[in-house]
């Protein structure tokens, strides 16, 4: 199984830095580090590959766009989270019907862990239970921040963050 | 599974679903951020500047003007890009692109808002190839392109082509799917049409793909025009491989996908199943094309009858068939054609995870394993405490909230060792 390091606050603000003066390569080195944490994340608001996939493109576009606003004092991950979920839901309001969740996303026929364990995050968790694993396991924010993200309280976090991974390994293996 | 575990499958999981869009993103950019250096130096035109200054360099940029132009427009290879997105590139003498167009609506989705001019070769067929994947026209399921050079100079042609192919071969062979490149040189005739030219003007395709048409139906002459125009490179591909076909002058990297496909056996079933016939004498399964779409073409004799089906590939529905009296019965050959001998019923992989069953081991108890983790915490009484004994791995994960903080220990369930430890801050 490949390993991922966790990401950390100090290395995105140091890449968005180096590309806000100009050093194309740390934009390159963004995209390679955070283009599954923003899919991560779009998909589980918007549910569907294609536009997960869209809203990675328009997100970095974003980021490029917007470099020259970004100044040291903001968080950086916090900064990209923002724009992934300002445009996710952007594109959720012009859908206006409430999504399912994508059958190629979730179906069956590839038996890996991965998968198996990605279906049953999408399936078997609410969204906002998703969330919370995502941007916790994933995205790296700490519990408090995650409370201010979804304007809850940090206990609420803590209990559903580890009653979402409990169930998560319950389920392990099981389709 | 710990936490860390969670992570890596995750993201495994997502990686898998997401091509690489680098090239494609930065191009989007580059068209955006043209536009606005345009305005900004519209704004700060100088009008002040003496004409004389203007004029005598211009008299002399003409000439080197005139040589850039040579350089930079003048087309000197076009390039058709076929999957079913159809993309015509020009290009020049530098490889750079100097026009190109979307043939079919399909082609114009995949351009969408990309800004080709003067790019490069190599990144623009990154992002043709890169929006192809993202939007599903090239998958396991679909994986041929076709690529056709038209230069005058016929060896230029052949170095293009080569060029081209080693890079899409790179683009596409992935972990996710094997492409399969079809690529050929296509000639022309500055004083009449040729026929694929007419071709192409008759159905409005490409003309490499009307190339790649007349060269199947010299192969196999059964096959009409205007069934093949309406099928996908894939499809067409597929047709190639299955005439088994030596001649023609394409070169071909890969295999054809049929993953979409039912399969020759159980084509052969679905007809046999129809015709109520378990035993046959002869037996001929190929594909073909019919209205735009790829069928298999299914014949068998029996002592009385000769049958023939045509069944769509993908949905394995009988779209035709017809039954004749066999009138000549070839009483010796009695080699029948075991139909059961294919059937290829996928084996889904019931691994009963048969798991070691390590119940002779001597693992420390839970309490140990927490003790040992509290201690090395120097914590008395913790929150949301959670152990777990691995017995595959012979580990302990434990895991608690103490002093604001969360701690995950992997311990030796076995010696009791404390293997790994990671502690968070919860705020």
């Amino acid at each position: 199984m490949v390993k991922h390091n966790k990401v950390d606050e100090n290395t995105v603000e140091k890449l968005l830095l180096r590309f806000k003066n100009n050093d194309i390569d740390s934009f390159h080195e963004l995209y390679l580090l955070l283009n599954p944490l923003v899919y991560a994340y779009s998909l589980s608001i918007l549910k569907h590959r294609e536009d997960a996939l869209d809203n990675i493109q328009d997100v970095f576009i974003t980021i490029y766009e917007k470099i020259d606003t970004y100044e040291e004092k903001y968080k950086a991950l916090n900064w990209i989270f923002t724009i992934t979920r300002n445009m996710a839901m952007s594109k959720l309001r012009k859908k206006k019907i409430t999504v399912d969740i994508d059958n190629e996303i979730i179906s069956t026929t590839d038996k890996s862990e991965e998968k198996i364990l990605l279906k049953n995050l999408m399936t078997k968790l609410t969204e906002e239970e998703q969330n919370i694993i995502l941007l916790h396991l994933l995205w790296g924010f700490k519990y408090k921040e995650i409370a201010e993200i979804l304007n809850s309280n940090l206990s609420t976090i803590l209990s559903k963050y580890h009653r979402s991974i409990k169930k998560l390994k319950e389920m392990e293996g099981v389709i | 599974m710990k936490e860390k575990e969670i992570r890596d499958k995750l993201l495994n999981a997502y990686n898998t679903q997401i091509p690489d869009m680098y090239d494609e993103i930065l191009l989007k950019c580059h068209k955006k951020k043209g536009k606005e250096v345009m305005m900004e130096e519209k704004k700060k035109f100088n009008w002040g500047l003496p004409f004389a200054v203007a004029f005598s360099l211009l008299i002399l940029l003409s000439g080197g003007l005139f040589y850039n132009y040579n350089l930079n427009m003048k087309v000197e290879s076009i390039i058709d890009i076929d999957v079913n997105p159809s993309i015509e590139l020009e290009v020049n003498k530098k490889d750079k692109i100097v026009d190109y167009k979307a043939l079919n609506n399909d082609a114009k989705e995949i351009l969408n808002d990309m800004d080709l001019k003067n790019v490069d070769i190599d990144t623009a067929l990154n992002a043709i190839i890169g929006s192809m994947v993202t939007k599903g026209y090239l998958d396991d399921l679909s994986n041929s392109i076709l690529i056709s050079v038209d230069n005058d100079d016929q060896v230029k042609a052949e170095e293009m082509r080569q060029k081209l192919v080693n890079k899409i071969d790179k683009i596409l062979n992935t972990d996710k799917f094997e492409g399969s490149v079809l690529s050929q040189t296509v000639s022309n005739n500055k004083n009449e049409l040729t026929e694929s030219e007419a071709l192409a003007q008759k159905y409005d395709i490409s003309k490499g793909k009307a190339e790649l048409i007349l060269k199947v139906l010299k192969q196999n002459s059964l096959l009409k025009e205007e069934d093949l125009v309406k099928l996908n490179i894939n499809e067409i591909n597929v047709l190639l491989e299955n005439k088994n076909n030596t001649t023609t002058k394409v070169e071909k990297q890969g295999t054809a996908s049929t993953k979409a496909y039912i399969g020759e056996s159980k084509a052969k079933s679905i007809a046999l199943d129809h015709a109520g016939v378990t035993k046959t004498l002869k037996m001929e399964v190929e594909f073909d094309a019919d209205d735009g779409m790829l069928i298999y073409d299914v014949e068998f004799e029996t002592s009385t009858y000769e049958y023939d089906y045509e069944i769509d590939a993908i949905s394995g529905k009988i779209i035709k068939y017809d039954k004749e009296k066999n009138d000549d019965v070839i009483s010796n050959n009695n080699s029948n054609t075991n139909n059961n001998s294919n059937n290829s019923s996928s084996n889904s992989n019931n691994n009963s995870s048969s798991n070691a069953n390590s119940n002779n081991t001597n693992f420390i108890s839970s309490s140990k394993a927490k003790e040992i983790a509290l201690n090395h915490a120097g914590a008395s009484s913790v929150k949301n405490l959670e152990i777990e004994l691995d017995k595959e791995d012979k580990e302990y994960s434990v895991e608690f909230i103490y002093n604001n903080k969360e701690y995950e220990y992997e311990i030796n369930a076995v010696t009791g060792k404390i293997i790994e430890y990671d502690i968070d801050n919860i705020d």
